[in-house]
């Protein structure tokens, strides 16, 4: 269990800035606890790719053993460049099972996530990234001049009522969460069914419930004082589930990067806010919905 | 606990016999469902029927039977008339409160200013499944005329739920009432919480179901799980204070229920078999959940044991 910060450009022209900002996400998913099952990247020596729409090479990146009756969970990451040479791109996919030499079996193997690759913006902007070990969020640049380059990444197994990536013993299961937003107002998501071998797929909306559509000036003030988060629910045909790497929020209520406590899954758990960075996380795509991800389990 | 379904009584009100027949058919559903008579000003064998537009002939306070009625009240005003497109189109409106204070009226914290659950219906038919309720004395559901023809639109064609918040489990909470309309002209529906908690009626919500779905559900696949059993996906309400789920409604894959037949299903929660009606694809997508999946459809609550 473990989070970390991390500054990266966005853009450049030269091989030092590229490798950073690849180097630099890498090195965060192996700070939070992932274990690099493949590679086909130096970061001391790769070159940064000199035409556009070019990966230099990719990653897979295996999550820890998963719980009795889960499924396996891998995410390729392929560093590259986008519709410039010069717009550092990440793609990711996640899939059950992993054959070697870089390809992801299983559900959610064909559905390709892309972070980045908007603009120009080579200030070193600051990232975060987090992992319980059945989940990963990353929040990349929510500072960057680029809105549609920021982006929220969340991988998320199905969690029980105690936040656990436990299935049920009678209803063997457990699937998980991907879904990638952006601050260009793109959103689109899917869930990992490994009983059924399922992809479900959704775009332009968050699985969060809203009380009403939330606009950028909406409270959701409890009658104690407390804001109400809307919990992420990850449901297939097994079972509906809860995630836990991310709630979404009111942004009016609070305010971007900063550390809250909020009772969710059986305990009091530490998520950080990103504000209106990356906003719509609801199912209703509500414009006053940011979302906020885990960084620990104890405040 | 119970249920009732009917096909006859068409809903118009051209004459005092079709009036009587239509309203007292939903009157006799909140009595088999779960609720008590709280007061009336109607007699369904004396009432005229309307003789102009959007005109009320009278009217019924409902109320849940459940044990939370002693500590959280829910009061159902309904109001039969006519509707205002013609006199001999029938109207029933509803308004969920807190308190009776007499006088035909609901108070304390209330809904909007009642919603015509039946308005301007098209006149001749029912259909041959006509229409079903089913309450559990902390919520109902009416399922009306569910397979009428009438009208390009299917504007006959309504389900309609107030149903206490209710826990993973199914129980019944004192923290509010929601209330749900999905109507055949209309692909939103219409949703709004009394959250009792901080007293107040949330604003009425219009548009997709609060369902949450395993990605867009198609028309012709199969959402059977592992254990052969069919899908289901609850319906949640979330005021300021709550997150709830609802009991009286749900969500299925169409491919997997035929319409109106009543399944055993595993939910609220898993492992708890429970019975449920499935309406077909009578409604608009929009009706059955987040994404207006194409084969995602309404089910209602039909009982709690097989």
């Amino acid at each position: 269990m473990a989070h970390t910060e991390f500054t990266v450009p966005l853009s450049g022209s030269d091989n030092e800035s590229w490798r950073d900002w690849g180097g630099r996400i890498s090195q965060a998913l192996d700070d939070v606890g992932l274990t690099l099952a493949e590679s086909t990247i130096n970061w001391t020596t790769v070159s940064r790719p000199v035409n556009s729409g070019t990966d230099a090479g990719y990653e897979v990146w295996e999550f820890p053993a998963p719980p009795s009756g889960g499924c396996p969970l891998f995410l390729r990451v392929r560093y590259g460049t986008a519709a410039s040479s010069t717009y550092f791109r990440m793609r990711v996919e996640t899939g059950s099972g992993w054959a070697g030499s870089g390809v992801l079996t299983g559900v959610g193997s064909s559905v390709t996530h892309t972070i980045g690759g908007d603009g120009t913006d080579a200030t070193y902007r600051e990232c975060w990234m987090s992992s319980d070990g059945d989940g990963l969020a990353f929040v990349y640049c929510p500072a960057s001049s680029q809105a549609a380059a920021r982006a929220v990444l969340l991988i998320d197994r199905q969690r029980n009522d105690a936040g656990t990536a436990e299935p049920r013993a009678d209803h063997p299961n457990t699937g998980y969460l991907r879904h990638v937003a952006t601050g260009g107002g793109s959103s689109a998501g899917m869930v990992g069914d490994p009983v059924a071998n399922a992809t479900g797929l959704w775009s332009s909306r968050y699985p969060a419930i809203p009380p009403g559509v939330l606009t950028t000036t909406t409270s959701l003030l409890s009658e104690t004082g407390k804001m109400r988060m809307l919990p992420t629910i990850i449901a297939n045909r097994q079972g509906e589930y809860w995630g836990k790497m991310a709630l979404a929020y009111p942004i009016f209520d609070q305010v971007g990067d900063d550390l809250i406590n909020v009772d969710h899954l059986g305990a009091t758990r530490t998520y950080r806010t990103v504000g209106s960075a990356v906003a719509g996380f609801t199912a209703d795509a509500s414009p006053g919905a940011g979302v906020a991800i885990w960084w620990e389990d104890t405040p | 606990m119970s249920n009732i379904s009917w096909s006859d009584g068409p809903p118009i009100g051209t004459t005092n016999g079709s009036f009587r027949e239509w309203g007292q058919r939903i009157s006799e559903a909140f009595d088999a469902c779960g609720c008590t008579l709280d007061s009336t000003n109607i007699d369904w064998g004396t009432v005229l029927a309307p003789d102009t537009t959007s005109q009320e002939r009278g009217w019924e306070i409902w109320r849940f039977d459940g044990a939370l009625h002693a500590t959280a009240p829910v009061y159902i005003r309904l109001g039969y008339g006519s509707a205002n497109g013609s006199a001999g189109q029938v109207r029933c409106t509803v308004q969920v409160g807190t308190t009776s204070p007499g006088g035909g009226a609901v108070g304390g914290v209330t809904s909007v200013t009642p919603i015509a659950i039946i308005t301007n219906v098209s006149s001749s038919s029912a259909g041959t499944v006509g229409s079903w309720a089913a309450g559990d004395g902390d919520g109902i559901v009416l399922a009306l005329y569910v397979d009428s023809l009438e009208g390009v639109a299917n504007t006959n064609r309504r389900v309609f739920v107030i149903d206490r918040h209710r826990d993973a489990d199914g129980v019944a909470l004192d923290t509010g009432v929601a209330i749900y309309l999905a109507t055949g002209p209309d692909a939103a529906v219409h949703q709004q919480h009394l959250d009792f908690t901080a007293g107040v009626a949330d604003a009425v919500r219009s548009g997709r179901a609060p369902c949450i779905t395993d990605g867009l559900i198609e028309t012709a696949a199969t959402y059977v799980n592992g254990l052969g059993q069919a899908s289901v996906w609850p319906w949640r309400g979330v005021t300021n204070n709550k997150h709830s789920l609802s009991k009286m409604i749900c969500t299925y894959a169409q491919f997997d229920i035929p319409f109106a037949a009543i399944q055993d299903v595993e939910w609220l929660p898993l492992g708890t078999v429970r019975t449920i009606r499935a309406t077909g694809g009578f409604l608009s997508s929009s009706h059955a959940d987040w994404l207006a999946s194409p084969g995602a459809r309404i089910a209602t609550w039909w009982a709690d044991t097989p």
